[in-house]
């Protein structure tokens, strides 16, 4: 392989404006001479300079397109500022997908003032650095003729505003839903799951179920040659962006209780043990050299051990099972350089996300954004060994695959959260032993420090990889 | 014609609904802003007023 090559990504088929590759590790985008036109307005009107401004869209700088392989349908590469992990929306909390919604609908208005609109209103088109929510598609502008309708609104609907619905009036463990549907939610099927109150409100009456109803009625009727295409003026855009962010705004989930959203709170231990455990992570942590850059915090909760890894300068992806726990970690009043270093994720471990989409390759499987450099395992493994019947002997390798580094705490079976879980099967999990563990975890790890937590028979380890050597 | 250089299919159905939103929600916006208007103008009037007196 050539260093002039390069490869399209397998997640950019679609717009014919330019496409994602990757060059020797380096993430770059090119603009083809068909979409020349609209960037060159996006860039020109300065739009691009006001939403890079406001953090709304991702930095990028243009870079010699001559050092690649040629290309004649090329315009221009620019450089995107490398994310420092990527999401998706099926592992977002509802506010996450919210913020998106908002941040899609404000991006609309502001390019609208500067004669573009978005051609699209995809939930992929966003990504979230912390707490803060980005555009990633710099080609998304096109320049708007007069009285030409949004072409995303369909697309708006299906990503954004009818899973938001159902999160809001069912569940939100609904929002995993998107992991199936990857193209969006049919609107017919948000309709269907909805409760029948759910169009007392106006905005979910017009956007989803009347959008549903005329959606049925023209979608597969004959194009009719002499019919007039349908104007939609700029007042008639305002309105339509006001009614969709008001109807976006109004969505809220109930604050019912989950299983771990108020995991702390109902916790036995006491504040001076929490704080001697918040110590010892600091501690083996900063024992680790270089400082880690990224950090997966498994178990987060409401990420207060995120914190702890984000203050010693490591990105950290605090990731839950619990969509409620992980909404307070992400709605959590943080230090804004704390809050752009914490990124809260809904994952189950048991079940990670699993590669997606076309040809397995538009979205990536958790393994396939590894490695870490540390992961953080804290009140975890009896829920992965008792909970779940895992084996220690797989975590363990499983975890190999994705870190250098391992803090883990092991729990043992006396210990009252276990006990919960072990239920009446104590002879079933004979093995769920402190020596079966650190024989286990030898198998793909150095030991590099252990330490017993006062007060508890919990130890907390700090592991190196084998082949991180 | 209008949608010859979309990538995305916006919908038939989705265009017409959007057209006949944006028309009623148009209506709201432009009585919103007509409103604010004069009550600004009134607003003013009545200052100019009160220094005149």
């Amino acid at each position: 392989m050539n260093g002039r090559s390069f490869h399209p990504s397998s997640s950019s088929f679609r717009d014919p404006a330019g496409f994602v590759f990757e060059n020797q590790g380096q993430i770059y985008r090119q603009i083809n001479q068909v979409g020349k036109t609209d960037f060159d307005h996006f860039i020109n009107s300065g739009l691009y300079n006001e939403l890079l401004n406001q953090e709304l869209i991702i930095a990028h700088r243009e870079v010699e397109a001559s050092k690649f392989a040629p290309d004649v349908q090329r315009y221009k590469v620019i450089k995107p500022r490398r994310l420092p992990f990527v999401s998706y929306p099926y592992e977002w909390t509802f506010s996450q997908l919210k913020a998106a919604a908002l941040l899609t609908l404000k991006i609309q208005k502001a390019a609208l003032t500067k004669g573009l609109i978005l051609k699209d209103a995809s939930a992929y088109n966003v990504q979230f650095i912390g707490g803060q929510a980005i555009l990633i598609d710099t080609l998304s502008f096109r320049i708007r003729q007069p009285g030409a309708p949004w072409e995303g609104y369909r697309q708006f609907c299906e990503h954004f505003l009818g899973p938001l619905a159902i999160a809001a009036f069912i569940s939100p463990n609904l929002l995993k839903l998107a992991a199936v549907f990857l193209d969006g939610l049919p609107l017919q099927l948000a309709c269907q799951m909805l409760p029948a109150r759910a169009r007392l409100r106006k905005g979910l009456l017009a956007h989803l179920y009347l959008h549903a109803a005329f959606q049925k009625r023209f979608d597969k009727a004959k194009p009719q040659v002499s019919a007039k295409p349908r104007q939609v003026g700029e007042l008639a855009m305002e309105g339509l962006l006001s009614s969709l962010q008001k109807t976006v705004e109004k969505l809220r989930i109930s604050s019912q209780k989950t299983q771990w959203g108020d995991y702390y709170n109902a916790t036995n231990y006491s504040k001076a043990a929490f704080e001697t455990k918040q110590r010892v992570v600091e501690t083996l942590l900063r024992k680790i050299k270089p400082p880690p850059k990224i950090v997966w915090d498994f178990g987060a909760n409401d990420g207060r051990f995120s914190e702890i890894t984000a203050g010693i300068g490591a990105y950290s992806v605090s990731f839950d099972i619990d969509p409620l726990a992980t909404e307070k970690n992400f709605l959590k009043s943080r230090p804004q350089a704390l809050k752009k270093m914490i990124l809260p994720l809904i994952q189950d471990l048991t079940n990670p996300s699993p590669p997606l989409g076309w040809g397995h390759e538009e979205r990536m499987s958790l393994k396939e954004r590894s490695p870490s450099d540390v992961i953080l395992a804290l009140a975890l493994v009896h829920h992965l060994a008792i909970g779940n019947n895992l084996p220690l002997a797989d975590i363990s390798k499983f975890f190999a695959k994705l870190t250098s580094y391992l803090v883990i705490e092991f729990v043992p079976k006396s210990d009252s959260k276990a006990r919960q879980l072990l239920g009446g099967r104590q002879i079933q999990f004979a093995s769920y032993n402190q020596t079966n563990f650190e024989k286990s975890f030898g198998q793909h790890f150095d030991l590099v420090e252990k330490q017993r937590l006062t007060g508890s028979q919990r130890v907390i380890y700090l592991y190196k990889a084998k082949r991180a050597k | 014609m209008r949608f010859l250089f979309a990538y995305l299919d916006p919908g038939t159905g989705s265009i017409v609904i959007q057209s006949v939103i944006g028309v009623v929600a148009g209506i709201g916006v432009f009585g919103r802003k007509a409103f604010s208007r004069a009550g600004h103008k009134l607003k003013s009037l009545l200052s100019r007023s009160n220094y005149k007196s």
